[in-house]
């Protein structure tokens, strides 16, 4: 990081959070401050819906999974253009007509209090501990980038993001997530434009492609009907759909997005916008992430990505053994780099990509018994894993300068325009469907606003802490899902009792709710069916034993 | 509690009388096909010999 680098990262911290402040002025009652005076335009909201879903581990996460696994990860974004458009048609006017500030207000409309009460509950233990580990993919960033302590890093985002969204509420985080996602599209070209710049000269982007696919890496569409097959086009487009449909549909960080539209018809085009735009961005950010993979076979990559653990290995490794090891790995990566020139220039005569595949699976070997020596010093006997810090330290030590300052500051607004709106659904869920009901009804618009204020501030304290643990708990990406799909599912089966038939009743609804994730829990415990499809138990789960229980207590 | 029917919405102003597969019945189309074309389209970017 240059100067020029760390200009361009304070400009960016200092001027998204005076803009925050700036443009959340105004509040005076928690209607502005919940859901921006329900006055604003489609292609806001879009804008906003879209930097909630992208968070700095989008950026992380799926750009270092392409680089080890490939683009596959792109067809769990399959089911988002069809949940869309069943939304349009199903949730998003009834949330409109009912004129609620929560989802979750609506199933009190349709059930009882007492379904209500569980399902925003759930959200708020499932988001609450979410929304730890988004704060907690950009610390990696700066982990490796400053060498500063992941503690002092999560304190400057969730601190920075909390004071924009404490003062302004949605207001600030919609207004604020407009221009995080114009810096966000910016630097996603910017990146996928520099890493083709930066492809040998007569490689080019095609030649590019070519390696990548002979290595898997453009692998997308798996047929497979196996369940517990990660990321198959089924899994994607059905598994998709039910996450998709209960992230958009059921959870309050995204409802409250568009629930500020100031007609039915703006916050159905906010959602329609996304439909379009998003599976083009996924792709071009996991298409990046092979770019990256090839341009490492022309530029020595290091041994283990995480430098902290790079530099521990050197420290304290036996010197014969690590030098062993980084020959063997130096070799392997001058034996791939002279077989994938061979194979993209010889591909059009028919070249066999055999040599190349086993000169990648040398270098894969080699770089094991560097993670192998490194666990062996470090007393861990886990599964490694550094897939989150090869895109930092690909931003850090390639891009131009001042380019890396940029977009270290991408993944910065990835995070905090999720943070946001994270922290101020999460203290409407608390205030509406639990102060306002339990504690003090009518304390007055002041009251409510000082309040509303100070949950904000209590959910992005929690979400620190969270942080400060999520580093044990694996892939940063897979851990977020994870916790979504264990409730996520299940609510949306609430949601689907309440819109799509008359005969469920309040006691199906919150008894099913029970079942559903009582479902999941015994599927995820016995069976080795890929988390993408537990969306799926839980809603059908619920519906059914939903309408089971029903029919029960009606007959 | 007696369940309330799904479809009792309170009062309807402009905005709730647009018909579900009325005016936007083309825009909920061109996102289907968009998406259908992007499913095609990966396909043969996965496909293709580059």
């Amino acid at each position: 990081m240059t100067p020029l680098d760390w200009s361009v990262l304070v400009v960016y911290l200092v001027g998204i959070v005076a803009f925050g402040v700036w443009s959340g002025r105004g509040n005076t009652k928690i209607d502005d401050f919940f859901l921006a005076g329900r006055e604003m335009r489609w292609w806001a909201v879009g804008l906003s819906v879209m930097a909630t879903q992208i968070s700095a581990i989008t950026f992380v996460g799926t750009t270092g999974q392409a680089y080890t696994d490939g683009m596959r990860f792109l067809v769990v974004y399959f089911g988002l253009p069809v949940a869309m458009v069943i939304l349009c048609v199903t949730l998003v006017p009834f949330f409109y007509r009912a004129g609620v500030f929560t989802a979750y207000q609506y199933l009190e409309q349709r059930f009882d209090s007492r379904t209500r009460t569980l399902t925003s509950l759930l959200f708020q233990l499932s988001r609450g501990l979410a929304v730890g580990v988004t704060l907690y993919a950009p610390s990696l960033v700066l982990s490796v980038i400053l060498g500063w302590s992941e503690q002092a890093t999560i304190l400057l985002m969730g601190g920075s993001t909390i004071a924009y969204v404490m003062y302004g509420g949605n207001k600030s985080v919609i207004w604020t997530d407009v221009v995080q996602m114009a810096i966000i599209w910016f630097g996603i070209f910017l990146c996928f434009g520099v890493a083709i710049a930066q492809l040998p000269e007569d490689l080019g982007f095609e030649g590019a492609l070519a390696l990548a696919q002979a290595q898997g890496r453009l692998d997308t569409l798996d047929t497979s009907t196996s369940l517990s097959q990660p990321y198959t086009l089924w899994g994607g487009l059905i598994g998709g759909l039910f996450l998709m449909l209960s992230y958009f549909g059921c959870d309050q960080s995204q409802v409250q997005r568009y629930l500020a539209g100031a007609t039915l018809g703006q916050s159905r085009l906010s959602l329609l916008f996304n439909a379009f735009l998003k599976v083009p961005m996924q792709f071009l950010i996991l298409l990046t992430g092979v770019l990256v993979f090839v341009f490492y076979h022309f530029e020595r990559p290091p041994l283990i990505w995480n430098e902290v653990d790079q530099a521990r290995l050197e420290a304290q490794a036996p010197p014969d053994r690590l030098r062993a090891v980084q020959e063997r790995f130096d070799a392997a990566h001058a034996a791939r780099e002279a077989a994938a020139l061979d194979y993209a220039r010889g591909r059009e005569a028919g070249a066999s990509p055999e040599a190349y595949r086993a000169a990648e699976r040398e270098l894969l070997a080699a770089r094991g018994e560097a993670v192998a020596l490194l666990q062996q010093v470090k007393g861990d006997t886990g599964r490694y894993n550094d897939t989150n810090y090869i895109f930092p330290k690909y931003i850090v030590s390639q891009l131009p300068k001042g380019f890396a300052g940029l977009v270290i500051a991408v993944i910065f607004a990835a995070a905090m325009s999720t943070l946001a709106g994270e922290f101020n659904s999460l203290a409407t869920a608390t205030m509406v469907d639990f102060y306002k009901r339990f504690v003090r009804p009518d304390g007055g618009d002041r009251h409510e606003l000082l309040v509303s204020r100070l949950m904000t501030v209590g959910w992005g304290g929690f979400a620190c802490l969270i942080a400060l643990e999520a580093g044990r708990l694996g892939s940063a990406i897979e851990v977020v899902n994870k916790f979504g799909s264990y409730f996520y599912g299940s609510i949306l089966g609430v949601f689907a009792l309440a819109a799509l038939t008359k005969r469920a009743t309040a006691a199906g609804a919150f008894w099913g709710l029970f079942a559903g994730m009582a479902s999941v829990a015994l599927v995820a415990q016995f069976t080795s069916i890929h988390f993408l499809w537990y969306n799926v138990v839980g809603a059908v789960a619920v519906f059914v034993s939903g309408l089971l229980i029903s029919a029960l207590r009606r007959g | 509690m007696e369940p309330m029917p799904a479809h009792r919405a309170p009062a309807a102003d402009e905005e709730e009388r647009v018909p579900l597969f009325g005016t936007w019945r083309a825009i909920y189309l061109a996102v289907l096909v968009t998406e259908l074309l992007t499913i095609l389209g990966v396909a043969v970017f996965q496909g293709v010999r580059w």
